[in-house]
């Protein structure tokens, strides 16, 4: 170690029973010896040694550019972690079992409860870790040791605690850790640079720091911590990994109460799994492994308030499927955000409604070659809708989040949080939709699908005239003939599943022909082969 | 450890395995190590005459022929196998039952391993809090192991057949507790604090009898102590670290005598830690920076450096604690390279 600034009087690193004042001209020795013994110049040999055969002396701690084996600390941290072990002073620093460049790559190592020391920070880990700086450009305070490592030295010195915890440089804004750490969209992060601040209710949002200041000045320590840290994955502050986001999302330093609607019956089950989640999970899970956590829809590191007001909305940095069920490493369409869990994987639920097609992949459902869909991945087929609101039209798309997001969405006028976090209706639908057979009609039963199709046009028959007798005189539910996602063209054919009729088999039975089907004729035109409320459809025409 | 204690049961032991002759005692009495002292490298080299063997080294339960219980099976077939890895230990103990207690800062906890009926169990603190700072063992005569925990300013006892540390009620303000010695018959405690530079004394019940020790360099001050031992005469000795010296008290803490020298050196202290005396009297005394055990006379002379960093039996890596059991069995709690190291005194009664 070779600083230059030696400002350790009356510092805790200052372990001297006589303090330095008053030893002038001896350079303070006695300051030094805690962690530089003195040389032994006698070279002493125990009374059981009888041949003297070898040298005794031991300098560990000059040993620097040997490679330690994985998961050792080595170089000058050992030195530090003699008196850091929980006795001379507390440790918690390091307890690591992996070592962070081996050959099974930097992001499955256990970093345990402390950031990484005594490895080499070389081309190779940038091969494994591309948001790192290059190590040639490390000329700030921040610096490797003679062998290229990393070491306690590289963030700490031991002889200057001007700037508190011995650190190296002002690590307000966590600059000395983004001196490494080069995340993708980090500058313009909200987790970068907001300027909100805690209005003190709750729970202290930042348990682990002394700063009281807006976010911005807490930078990467409002979320991770370099040492004891709750998760060891990941260095973050607490072990569940939605607990991370929510010290802040709760409506006491962002101004979304993100927590409150992860407490409404429906929800993205983020608190139903821990420690499952991985960076670079594949993107189809096996069922076992099938998970939701927050970092699942958000890349926290390139999170900002613009991607939240852009429309349709997209989060920077994630990843999601295409219409096509290919891996996007970065979503350009909310929907291929939602495809990646709700299409192709394995392990989901079925849908609510038992169906004539039963399907749950809704990547399928949404198929813009299918013979009816609703808008999503592209225009319906369906050049006729005369209930759509405008500026609907025929040539409109929705989103997922349309009709899947909280009831408070700021969309139809609520308070927020905007987006499919929770909802107090199930399916997490942003307005109620009932499914219920013999639900008698009201503007608030079918609330979702008026908020597009307009009840007095569907209640005065235009699009299918006996839309009144159904709905409203017989109290029979949209969803006993309508499929709301759509109707894949693996199952469904245009003339039977045109106008996303696939009937709810739990109401509509086969008749006594047996016969359970819908026919299209053409506009406005069609007929029905069913048993429903037990009335007999013998294809029953209009 | 304890002293009279301990020499007592271990007394009392072999004259129960000589009434009921030897057949039965050595084996069941830590299988696992007993059995393997024979194999392995001996210190100091030859010519010199051999004063240390190597027993063995164990980092889990696998190494000690640990089985897995139903439960455990149980938990592999859904999550996989799994064996209990020491991640970071830093004191050992035998309890007067024969098992196994392990201080581990890596686990938070302390490893319980029952060699005898093959069982093991992780101890935490009650309802299963984490102990973040588990540094310091100590063990008693009807089976409780005491264990200090640094960061949680306490000593905490696991009672025999429990598997949760409960809190002790200590009738003083602890600075930082760390080292923890204990005279069985008597019950006493001489725990070391660190932060206020002295080692108090607790009555069974807790009551605080005495403390001794203040900020210094004389006789019988302390500049950061951190491990103390009992012998088996009743001495206490204390690693005064950073003043890079050994002291020893008689058992009502009046100083008696000290040794020791800063130095990177063999003889000499960098940065003691761990202390235990063996039947011989003999001083083993751990130095983390040195990454050695080092041995010393009664009165401090030097007599052998064991170890230099690294992997190989008889190397260490930043090793911390050190306990020294029935017949000489010495084990060394080697920190970083996350496991125990087994030796055996087997010098003989001269110096």
């Amino acid at each position: 170690m070779a600083q230059q600034t030696f400002n350790l009087e009356d510092s805790r690193h200052d372990l001297a029973v006589v303090l330095s004042t008053g030893y002038e001209g001896e350079v303070n020795d006695a300051q030094c010896i805690f962690c530089h013994p003195p040389r032994s110049h006698t070279l002493r040999i125990g009374l059981w040694n009888e041949a003297q055969a070898e040298n005794l002396f031991d300098y560990p701690y000059d040993r620097q550019t040997e490679e330690a084996p994985p998961g050792k600390p080595d170089g000058s941290s050992l030195v530090c972690l003699g008196c850091h072990d929980g006795t001379i002073a507390l440790g918690d620093v390091l307890s690591r079992t992996q070592s962070i460049s081996n050959g099974s790559g930097i992001k499955h190592s256990d970093l345990s409860d402390g950031h990484p020391i005594s490895f080499l920070y070389d081309a190779n880990l940038l091969d494994k870790n591309d948001e790192l700086e290059d190590p040639k450009k490390l000329t700030q305070q921040a610096r490797l040791d003679t062998a290229n490592k990393v070491q306690c030295t590289s963030c700490h010195d031991p002889h200057d605690d001007t700037n508190g915890n011995f650190l190296v440089m002002d690590n307000s804004a966590t600059t000395l850790c983004v001196t490494c750490h080069k995340k993708a969209g980090w500058d313009t992060s909200s987790h970068n640079i907001s300027s909100a601040v805690w209005n003190r209710r709750g729970l202290d949002p930042w348990p682990f720091s002394d700063l009281r200041g807006p976010v911005a000045e807490h930078g990467c320590s409002n979320c991770h911590t370099p040492h004891t840290a709750g998760n060891g994955k990941y260095l973050l502050n607490y072990n569940i990994e939605e607990d991370n986001c929510m010290a802040c999302h709760n409506g006491n330093v962002a101004a979304s109460d993100i927590n409150a609607d992860f407490n409404k019956i429906s929800h993205h089950p983020v608190e139903q799994t821990a420690g499952i989640h991985e960076t670079d999970e594949a993107i189809f899970l096996n069922a076992a492994d099938r998970h939701v956590e927050c970092i699942d829809c958000h890349e926290p590191h390139s999170a900002n308030a613009v991607e939240a007001n852009r429309a349709p909305v997209t989060l920077n940095n994630v990843r999601g499927v295409d219409v096509n069920g290919g891996e996007k490493t970065e979503i350009s369409m909310e929907f291929e955000l939602c495809f990646r869990c709700h299409g192709d994987s394995p392990g989901k639920d079925a849908m609510p409604t038992p169906r004539l097609h039963d399907q749950n992949n809704v990547r399928l459902q949404f198929d813009n070659g299918n013979p009816s869909f609703h808008p999503v991945v592209g225009p319906g087929n369906n050049s006729n809708v005369p209930s759509l609101i405008a500026p609907l039209s025929e040539n409109s798309t929705i989103a997922c989040s349309d009709c899947h997001s909280s009831d408070a969405d700021s969309s139809l006028g609520g308070k927020g949080p905007d987006g499919p976090h929770g909802s107090i209706y199930r399916s997490l639908l942003i307005r109620a939709y009932q499914t219920q057979d013999r639900t008698p009609e009201s503007p608030s039963a079918y609330a979702l699908c008026y908020l597009c199709h307009d009840r007095n046009s569907i209640l005065g028959d235009e699009s299918f005239e006996q839309h009144r007798l159904h709905i409203s005189d017989n109290s029979t539910p949209c969803s006993v003939c309508h499929d709301p996602h759509g109707i894949s063209s693996v199952q469904g054919n245009t003339i039977n599943n045109a106008h996303l009729i696939n009937f709810d088999t739990s109401v509509v039975f086969p008749n006594n022909g047996g016969d359970l089907e819908f026919e299209d004729r053409g506009s406005v035109s069609g007929s029905c082969s069913l048993t429903c409320h037990n009335f007999e459809h013998d294809g029953l025409s209009y | 450890m304890t002293v009279a204690g301990q020499f007592s049961s271990y007394a009392m032991r072999s004259v129960l395995c000589f009434v009921v002759m030897l057949v039965a005692c050595v084996p069941v009495l830590h299988g696992p190590i007993d059995q393997k002292e024979t194999a392995g490298p001996v210190w100091p080299a030859s010519p010199s005459r051999p004063r240390l063997a190597f027993v063995m080294s164990f980092s889990g339960t696998e190494d000690l022929g640990i089985r897995k219980n139903f439960l455990q099976q149980l938990r592999e077939l859904i999550g996989g196998p799994r064996q209990v890895r020491l991640v970071r230990p830093v004191a050992i103990v035998e309890s007067s039952d024969n098992k196994l207690f392990i201080a581990d800062p890596g686990v938070r906890g302390v490893h319980r391993f029952d060699l005898e009926r093959g069982r093991y169990q992780l101890i935490q603190g009650e309802n299963g809090q984490p102990l973040p700072s588990p540094v310091a063992l100590a063990a008693g005569l009807s089976g409780e192991v005491y264990v200090t925990d640094s960061r949680l300013a306490a000593v905490y006892v696991i009672e025999p057949g429990k598997n949760e540390a409960v809190r002790v009620p200590l009738e003083a303000l602890l600075a930082r507790p760390t080292g923890l010695a204990l005279d069985g018959p008597s019950g006493r405690l001489y725990l070391v604090d660190t932060g206020s530079h002295e080692v108090k004394i607790f009555a069974r019940d807790g009551a605080l009898l005495k403390r001794f020790g203040r900020r210094g360099t004389g006789p019988g001050e302390f500049n950061y102590p951190t491990m103390i031992w009992m012998s088996n005469g009743g001495e206490i000795l204390v690693s005064d670290s950073m003043n890079f010296r050994t002291q020893v008290f008689d058992s009502a803490g009046n100083f008696l005598r000290k040794f020791g020298e800063a130095g990177d050196g063999a003889g000499h202290q960098a940065q003691a830690k761990g202390i235990a005396t063996d039947s011989n009297g003999h001083v083993y005394i751990v130095d983390s920076m040195m990454h050695a055990v080092q041995i010393f006379d009664p009165s401090g002379t030097f007599l052998f450096k064991l170890g230099f960093r690294g992997e190989a039996p008889g190397q260490f890596w930043l090793p911390a604690g050190i306990f020294i059991g029935e017949r000489d069995r010495i084990y060394v709690a080697d920190s970083y390279n996350g496991r125990i190291q087994v030796f055996r005194y087997v010098g003989g009664n001269s110096p």
